[in-house]
């Protein structure tokens, strides 16, 4: 292997020669002696070819990791959260005109709040305490372009990250104001919406050593007029101007040494098409609206050599509003504000142990619903539910023999209610030669119902359940990692999860209003298998294929839930005028609605052409979204009248993104 | 399953003839380990070395990393006044007479061994490419961001080796803690 790998090295280094390597960089060195004469600051700008794209976690890391870089994120266009997400394996996504919903390994039950899912930014928890909601759609706090990285921990991670992290974990890495060193400012336009998007930022290391980064961004669009039809009512028609969205987000980062402050504060209002929570159909004026905003403060210190700490203090709000009509109007608000704390200490003091502690509290001190009926102010009411919950955890790593590792965690969670949950988990890695991992995984995690499942009582559309308990999962999984060379990699994966005591929407006793209840127990088993080949001068090609067969007792098959599903991605610079190229294939089977019938599947293309030579300093795109005008819906939720919901159809997208 | 045979079949072959024909472009990109080369030996000449260092700079390469032969290249280059060697050796207790290691990615544990031969040794230059390497306290930790080489260096263990970096190696750096 040496010999060719070494011959391919050089041949590389040949064929670029010399001096394209300092042109391309942007380096006036003429002196062309070789590797020697580059500099310090040169080498910062020269590209890997062929590796992994990322800092990669090291093959004894207790998890299947799904790294998404800034690179790919800005060559596909990818602007919210969900659309990059989904071109990992088993993940799909569920758009029904409000939010954009993001399922894994085939559970994805349309109208819940992505409560499954676990979204960080910078390690700091997103989802609020009303809904406990993972937003990742638009309504997601942060600009994409400012993501310098997207961490996705399939599986349970309860026995770290505590609540939601049943399905996986999303950590969204921010970019820190030395990689933006400078101004930066992009704007893009979508012909099917009529949406128009504007950011601006600025970042920069400071002579003190200060890493600041301040940006501002904002969408405006008008929306499409939709053909839409009211089940149950027998109302059809045309939704004119219903579809409108408003956004307004900012980000603050700072950073010194051990210090770190960030802030992330969105706004996102969305125009109601589609009557949701089955109000009164095409009535102009509702919308839904929901505002992040949240922050932390870290320290992360080295105590003595082999022992880290990491402190965080943070603290967050969420504001929910929405206006229905439901022959009267009804506004509803959900509000929560929150702060905690949270400690890490590990030590690799044990020559084969590393021992990782950890404590997290955290105070839902303001948790409130609020109804307002306009026609009857008799049924307006006030629900407060602040709730608080501590958090303990201990993780063990030990390395059997050089090549076998096995890790041992618990987290303890007691709750406001006094209920304590115990999540313990394992994992045994095998290297059976330096290219190929194998990993067994065992999980569990927990979920607590929020504020929102248990409390909420309108008379109108949901009423409460006070016996509502926690649900909780169980996952097994087999994984293994094989590096063929240094720029193919392979990855399978077998599972199993179970699902007991599911919180969904059913019926209440006596009456026929909707209610959240414990389901029955859902299990699934599946398989995703992948490759990412990588070649030298930037072409690059991944893809994965999953299948998921999952049981829900008494039904043909769950809701929204794809069976096979397969994904191609492919980006590679033109030979002509400078141009990038991506496509993005995205291949979703049929998905059972709530009315029993099968949506779908489609076939998905997105291209996008690129180029930063056309001006000087700034890229220029073109994105053609669903290439081909393909028709197809996603299953709705059972709160609304329709049961499935028409997708954009082609969709003409212009970007501009620019430093100065 | 059957329904779906076509549709996947089309699929995978649609990636393979993606990937025949998909052709190296110009791009100022580099294998991985010939640029983390030219960063080690730039250590080396942005580190200010002790008056009582020989007339050499050894950097020793622990066995088990990506390195092959991609340190040649530097192989005799001058260091201020003193001449760059590298060896490389199979563990962390053949680094005897050496002025900068590198350590490979390995386990944490497998880190933290290596990591008792090495650490408090005046005037050596700990060198990693690993979070596991940062965890164990190396001066200098290498990483891949966006397609680039950074790296992060830990002060306090610099220091405590009685070594000076640069300030310009400081500015560069990602993180310096």
């Amino acid at each position: 292997m040496a010999e060719p790998f070494t011959f391919h090295c050089r041949r590389v280094a040949a064929a670029l020669g010399r001096s394209t390597l300092l042109a391309v960089a942007g380096i006036s060195v003429a002196t062309a002696a070789g590797l020697q004469s580059l500099d310090l600051e040169d080498l910062l700008k020269v590209r890997v070819v062929g590796a992994t794209k990322h800092e990669q976690a090291q093959g004894d890391v207790p998890a299947a990791v799904a790294v998404i870089t800034r690179e790919e994120i800005q060559r596909f266009g990818w602007r919210t959260l969900s659309a990059a997400l989904r071109t990992l394996p088993g993940v799909y996504s569920t758009y029904d005109r409000q939010y954009e919903q993001t399922g894994t390994r085939g559970l994805g039950l349309p109208g819940d709040f992505n409560t499954r899912l676990l979204v960080t930014i910078n390690g700091n928890r997103v989802n609020d305490p009303v809904f406990d909601g993972a937003p990742t759609g638009h309504d997601f706090p942060l600009d994409m372009d400012l993501v310098e990285r997207i961490e996705f921990i399939p599986g349970p991670g309860s026995a770290i990250y505590g609540q939601n992290a049943m399905l996986g974990v999303v950590n969204v890495v921010t970019r820190s104001g030395a990689k933006v060193n400078g101004a930066e400012a992009s704007v893009g336009y979508e012909q099917q919406q009529a949406l128009h998007e504007g950011r601006l930022t600025w970042g920069g290391l400071l002579d003190n050593g200060v890493d600041v980064l301040v940006s501002l961004s904002g969408l405006q669009a008008e929306g499409r007029d939709l053909p839409m039809s009211f089940g149950d009512s027998g109302i059809r028609g045309i939704a004119r101007g219903l579809d409108g969205e408003r956004i307004a987000q900012a980000f603050v980062h700072a950073s010194s040494g051990a210090w770190q402050f960030e802030w992330t504060h969105g706004s996102r209002i969305k125009d109601d098409p589609t009557g949701a929570y089955l109000s009164d159909p095409l009535v102009a004026g509702q919308y839904q609206k929901d505002m992040f905003s949240i922050g932390q403060l870290r320290y992360q210190t080295v105590l003595a050599r082999g022992w880290d700490l990491s402190a965080r203090l943070f603290g967050g709000a969420e504001r929910y509003d929405s206006t229905l009509f439901y022959g009267t109007q009804l506004k509803n608000t959900g509000e929560s504000d929150w702060w905690g704390t949270e400690w890490q200490l590990s030590t690799t003091l044990f020559t084969t142990h590393r021992l990782q502690l950890g404590l997290e509290y955290q105070s839902n001190w303001m948790v409130e619903q609020v109804l307002t009926n306009a026609g009857r102010p008799a049924d307006d009411f006030e629900i407060e539910t602040p709730s608080h919950r501590l958090g303990i955890s201990a993780q063990d790593e030990w390395q059997i023999r050089p090549s076998l590792a096995a890790t041992i965690g618990l987290r303890a969670d007691r709750n406001a209610d006094g209920s304590t949950r115990l999540n313990p988990r394992a994992a045994l890695i095998w290297q059976p030669t330096s290219h190929m991992t194998l990993k067994t995984l065992l999980g569990t995690a927990h979920r607590q119902p929020n504020s929102y499942e248990s409390a909420y009582d309108d008379g109108v559309s949901l009423i409460a359940n006070p016996h509502l308990h926690r649900e909780q999962m169980k996952t097994a999984e087999i994984v293994a990692d094989h590096r063929v060379s240094s720029d193919l990699l392979l990855h399978a994966s077998v599972y199993r999860w179970l699902l007991q005591d599911v919180i969904m929407l059913g019926q209440a006793m006596g009456s026929d209003l909707s209610q959240y209840q414990n389901g029955p127990q859902i299990y699934a088993e599946g398989f995703e298998l992948g490759a990412d080949r990588s070649w030298a001068g930037g072409t690059r090609l991944r893809g994965n294929v999953s299948f998921n067969n999952e049981t829900l007792p008494g039904t043909a098959s769950a809701v929204n839930s794809p069976r096979w599903m397969a994904r191609s991605l492919l980006s590679m610079p033109l030979p002509v005028a400078g141009l990038q190229w991506a496509w993005e294939l995205r291949y979703d089977d049929r998905r059972r609605t709530y009315a029993g019938t099968l949506a779908g599947g489609n076939l998905v293309t997105d291209v996008r052409l690129s180029t930063t030579s056309w001006i000087h300093g700034t890229e220029v795109a073109l994105k053609l979204a669903n290439l081909f005008d393909r028709h197809y819906v996603y299953p709705a939720a059972d709160t609304n009248w329709q049961s499935v919901l028409e997708q954009d159809r082609r969709n003409i997208a212009i970007q501009l993104r620019t430093r100065f | 399953m059957t329904r779906f045979a076509p549709l996947l079949g089309l699929w995978a072959t649609a990636c393979l003839a993606w990937a025949g024909l998909a052709s190296p472009g110009l791009a100022a990109e580099l294998p991985e380990y010939q640029l983390k080369a030219a960063f080690l030996f730039n250590f080396a000449l942005f580190t200010d070395w002790p008056a009582d260092t020989g007339t050499t700079i050894t950097l020793c390469v622990i066995e088990g990393g990506g390195f092959r032969n991609e340190l040649e290249e530097f192989q005799g280059q001058a260091v201020g006044t003193r001449r760059f060697v590298v060896q490389h050796v199979p563990d962390a207790e053949s680094t005897q007479g050496c002025q900068l290691v590198f350590l490979p990615k390995a386990p944490a544990a497998t880190m933290a061994r290596s990591m008792r031969h090495l650490a408090n040794r005046q005037a050596l230059l700990l060198v990693g490419d690993s979070p596991e390497a940062a965890q164990a306290g190396v001066g200098i930790n290498m990483a891949i961001n966006d397609s680039h080489v950074s790296f992060d260096v830990n002060l306090k263990t610099v220091q405590e080796a009685g070594l000076t970096l640069s300030s310009k190696l400081l500015r560069l750096a990602r993180h310096v803690r």
